[in-house]
């Protein structure tokens, strides 16, 4: 990827989660900012790291990429972040959910249905491109152990990836989280095809 | 008088698609976060030498290309075995554990993987099977991603869950 390639992805990676973050708020009826972004090319085996480590805890909500490309799309939080989402996606005081349950994890795939959905309609605005997201799946457990199910689908075609990484937060309450876009080389490949498209 | 003291090494990280050895009876290996992927861990109780590869698909032949071969079973398991026995690992004394292979997500996987878990599994036991080993003791499958440390001087692995549950093989 050059230089010219890798601005492209950076800059249509963080319209669309300027487009996710700005949904997720209107849907949370309350504001919700983006603290940072940033791209890098990252070794597979470094992806876990974003999380502090393979080993720490993690509650993650992942969606697959599909249509004419592939990529992955994981929002990551420590479990404590995660409860504080449900709480405040559900409508209730800060503190209220200390467990995932059926309630609660619905609320984390409304989330991940909103900020994928989200993301990759600008993608599509931007390229012409029809990207499907899937169902949310939403996983418990260490982070290293989350993102095997990325690297068993990425490390069958490459070593590296373009992780995309946002750190996010609502005004009145601890909301940060991680939220990973990991395309595929062929979506990159096809993006760039038909970044003329839009 | 000298007296003989057991210091523990500090452990070698064996990361995703990666395969490490310790040479000494203070060695630690440990792979940390296993989900789907599969660590399997050889032991030579003579000389004190263990070998540990992380395995993340089973065969090579599925991708376009290639990159770490370490990172596919049917890779590996010939590569630490072959890199134990250079070290002077001796193979009719060599025993086999194997840890990893959960099922992190329901039914298909990322793109249509089916149980990669699972397979990765299947596979180790075969490649080993075809170098004329067998696995001695494994814990795979399941639900729960799993932390593995394998001592070089007990042939011991001790796995590690979520919440503190500990066991060992």
């Amino acid at each position: 990827m050059d230089t010219n390639e890798l601005s492209f992805w950076t800059e249509i990676s963080g319209r669309g989660i300027s487009k996710a973050i700005e949904n997720l708020s209107r849907f949370c009826g309350r504001e919700v900012s983006v603290r940072s972004f940033g791209l890098r090319r990252a070794e597979m085996s470094e992806i876990p790291d974003i999380m502090g480590g393979p080993a720490v805890e993690a509650v993650g909500i992942y969606i697959t990429i599909s249509g004419p490309a592939h990529g992955h799309i994981m929002l990551l939080y420590d479990p404590a972040m995660a409860f504080g989402f449900a709480d405040l996606l559900l409508g209730m005081p800060p503190g209220t959910t200390r467990t995932l349950g059926d309630m609660e994890r619905s609320a984390l795939g409304e989330l991940g249905n909103i900020m994928g959905s989200s993301f990759l309609n600008v993608l599509a605005d931007s390229t012409g491109l029809r990207l499907l997201p899937s169902p949310p799946i939403i996983l418990s457990d260490m982070a290293g152990a989350l993102l095997d199910v990325v690297a068993a689908d990425l490390l069958l075609v490459q070593d590296h990836a373009f992780v995309a990484q946002t750190a996010f937060s609502a005004a009145d309450r601890e909301v940060s989280g991680a939220f990973l876009v990991i395309p595929r080389q062929d979506l990159l490949e096809v993006l760039l095809q038909h970044r003329a498209a839009a | 008088m000298k007296l003989a003291t057991t210091v523990q090494a500090e452990p070698i990280l064996v990361g995703l698609g990666e395969l490490r050895t310790a040479t000494t009876p203070e060695g630690v290996l440990i792979s940390v976060g296993l989900g789907s992927c599969v660590a399997l861990c050889l032991h030579d109780p003579w000389k004190h030498i263990a070998g540990m590869a992380h395995m993340v698909l089973p065969v090579s032949g599925e991708g376009r290309r290639i990159g770490l071969e370490s990172k596919f079973v049917d890779r590996a398991v010939p590569l630490l075995l072959a890199e134990m026995e250079r070290l002077g690992a001796g193979r009719g004394r060599m025993v086999a554990k194997l840890t990893g292979g959960a099922q992190m997500i329901n039914g298909l996987g990322a793109m249509g993987q089916q149980h990669i878990g699972e397979r990765n599994a299947d596979a180790a036991r075969a490649a080993l099977l075809d170098l004329g080993l067998e696995v001695q003791s494994e814990d795979t499958g399941g639900r729960s991603g799993r932390t593995a440390r394998f001592y070089a001087g007990t042939g011991k692995l001790v796995i590690s869950l979520i919440g503190g549950d500990t066991y060992e093989l």
